[in-house]
């Protein structure tokens, strides 16, 4: 690339590293939940009670379409539901809007 | 094209566009203006709180219920309480009250948040519920707040998913313009204090019953279109007593209709009026709303 032209190998290269980059920060932004059992126990219960699943079987009604659903910068959280939510979860309080 | 047409043309294609990113921009304005509302957390402190049910007190809860607050009707969270129908109202967008039963956000309610949520409008987050009209019942007294939580806690368990909830752009804007109620606490003095008067068949009292004549019939009573909903939507009636109102009834036509849903003229009302909410009436609340509605300034048809 001495003459500032951009070569095919530096073109190739280039996608690759930015390709590369993008899924690292996409996966920052994946939510990487605690150990349930280091959760507290009425924690742990009350989600058990709601039903809450870390990746939800309607995929309309995700914790990250729900009106509850509290963005984060790892996992997200819920106004309804305590501890870490991720967005692909579930639980039977799903409230669209 | 003639240079006189040309620029008639570019000057009219000039204001349509002027008038369209001013209106774009208010309308961008309106809706910011609205989610930041609804994004307010409000400093009202959850009540010290825990209902002790007695059958007397699930009783009164159950009459009210389904009478002045209206939350067992089929469009708000229906007879068992676990989500009502979804009400689809055209452009301000499909609207369904939750499952409030121990199977839904029963079970992640306090009492104390329950109460705060009827009497201020405020979620457990501490945001504004919407549309849930608790500015037409925050009047209720301590007790009688307390019995709808003792009634609703009485309710078994429905394992229903919560319905559709999605609001229209037109929703927010109206909402901004006090058309339409959607952000609830923005509506509610939190530090006033209502003074309610004992529930006897009086004008006083039935000014409070009134409120929640309100969201349909108009601030000042005097019906007409509801803004924003649809053009085939029902059209509240004039309540107030002017020619086009309720002047030439008496109250046995007013707890006729009340008890038939079939008006003086013997037009049947439209499903929309909740029916099965003013039915459950019991006869001091229907003196006491007749008494007031007597009370009011004729106005005319529209007046709302």
């Amino acid at each position: 690339m001495s003459d500032g032209s951009l070569s095919r190998r530096d073109f190739l290269a280039l996608t690759a590293s930015t390709t590369l980059l993008a899924a690292c920060g996409r996966s920052g932004a994946e939510c990487h939940p605690p150990d349930p059992r280091s959760l507290a126990k009425h924690i742990r219960d009350k989600r058990a009670e709601l039903r809450y699943e870390p990746i939800a079987v309607d995929s309309k009604r995700t914790c990250g379409a729900c009106a509850y659903y509290k963005p984060g910068t790892n996992c997200g959280g819920c106004a309804v539901m305590p501890g870490p939510v991720d967005a692909k979860g579930s639980c039977k309080l799903f409230q669209s809007g | 094209m003639k240079p006189i047409v040309k620029k008639v043309l570019m000057g009219v294609g000039g204001v349509v566009l002027v008038g369209a990113l001013g209106g774009g921009v208010w309308a961008w304005t309106q809706v910011s203006a609205f989610s930041a509302s609804m994004d307010k957390v409000y400093d009202v402190p959850v009540p010290k709180l825990k209902v002790v049910a007695t059958p007397e007190l699930i009783a009164r809860g159950k009459h009210l219920a389904s009478s002045l607050a209206g939350c067992g009707m089929r469009d708000c969270h229906g007879p068992a309480l676990a989500g009502g129908k979804t009400m689809d109202v055209g452009p301000l967008g499909k609207f369904t009250a939750p499952n409030i039963t121990s199977a839904g956000l029963g079970a992640v309610y306090s009492d104390g948040e329950l109460a705060r949520l009827i009497g201020h409008g405020i979620t457990k987050t501490g945001k504004s519920v919407r549309f849930m009209p608790s500015h037409e019942v925050n009047w209720l007294p301590d007790s009688d707040v307390q019995a709808i939580i003792a009634y609703v806690r009485s309710k078994p368990a429905v394992e229903k998913p919560n319905g559709l909830f999605e609001l229209g752009l037109l929703a927010k804007i109206l909402d901004r313009q006090d058309a339409v109620v959607v952000d609830v606490a923005r509506r509610i003095d939190h530090d006033k204090k209502e003074d309610v008067p004992a529930p006897e068949p009086t004008a006083a009292y039935g000014k409070f019953i009134a409120r929640l004549c309100m969201g349909c019939h108009g601030e000042h009573y005097g019906g007409g279109p509801i803004p924003g909903a649809p053009s085939d939507f029902p059209i509240p009636s004039n309540i107030t007593p002017d020619e086009t109102g309720l002047k030439s009834w008496t109250y046995a036509d007013f707890t006729k209709m009340l008890d038939t849903g079939v008006r003086k003229n013997g037009k049947k009302l439209d499903p929309f009026m909740p029916l099965e909410a003013l039915e459950q009436m019991n006869d001091i609340e229907r003196k006491a709303l007749w008494a007031f509605l007597k009370t009011l300034k004729p106005r005319p048809m529209g007046s709302r």
